[in-house]
């Protein structure tokens, strides 16, 4: 046995819970979503369709991160920081944002809904965190 | 950062795969800390002398610059 493969082999463990928690979640919602229709409970809406979609898609983003990571272990500390150091960085665009479409709005310089405001803080956090953890990723480190 | 990782690692007739293994961390890690671009923590500095049969101030070669 290699030295230290404790380390892999518990990290595996934790994997294989959290592999295996969200085949069950995507299975169940699946599942909910057959019943749904088969019971005929859906009340015309789209809710049943819905439900197989999320369960679809947990379950292909599941395979495809364990398709991508292979044996490799899921995150370190090197990772962990790149992963909180994106979020920062993005938090921080996100405030300098927030700040411009405040003065958008109160100088009337475009007529903001609440939902644009929303829908631009959610769209700005999830693709920067994404690109600056991306970006950092291929420098290897934060500084 | 400089270090001596790689050269240590081709010694014990080590992959970069073995060694991020026996540490506990992605092989990518292991690369970025060859290059010398990934500042380890005094946890895994130790942990990767330690599986290479070396010290730290041996694997890793801090110049001036570097303790600004």
């Amino acid at each position: 046995m290699r030295k230290g493969s404790s380390n892999v082999d518990q990290e595996w463990t934790i994997m294989n819970l959290k592999y295996k928690a969200f085949l069950a979640l995507g299975s169940l919602l699946i599942l909910a979503g057959l019943l749904m229709l088969m019971g005929g409970w859906d009340g015309g809406g789209d809710s049943a369709s819905v439900l197989m979609t999320i369960g679809v898609v947990i379950i292909a983003v599941m395979a495809l991160s364990l398709w991508r990571r292979g044996v490799d272990i899921e995150a370190d500390e090197r990772t962990k920081k790149i992963g909180a150091y994106g979020l920062s960085y993005s938090w921080l665009l996100t405030l300098v944002l927030l700040f411009l479409l405040f003065w958008i709005d109160r100088l009337a310089l475009v007529a903001l809904t609440a939902g644009d405001v929303l829908l631009a803080a959610i769209l700005v956090m999830t693709i920067s965190a994404k690109l600056f953890q991306w970006h950092l990723s291929r420098k290897g480190d934060v500084d | 950062m400089k270090t001596r990782i790689k050269e240590l690692r081709a010694r014990q007739n080590l992959t970069q795969a073995d060694l991020a293994s026996m540490v506990g961390v992605r092989r990518e890690t292991i690369l970025f800390l060859e290059k010398g671009k990934y500042n380890p923590s005094l946890k895994l500095a130790h942990k990767v002398a330690v599986a290479l049969g070396s010290t730290i101030e041996e694997a890793f070669i801090f110049e001036e610059e570097d303790l600004l």
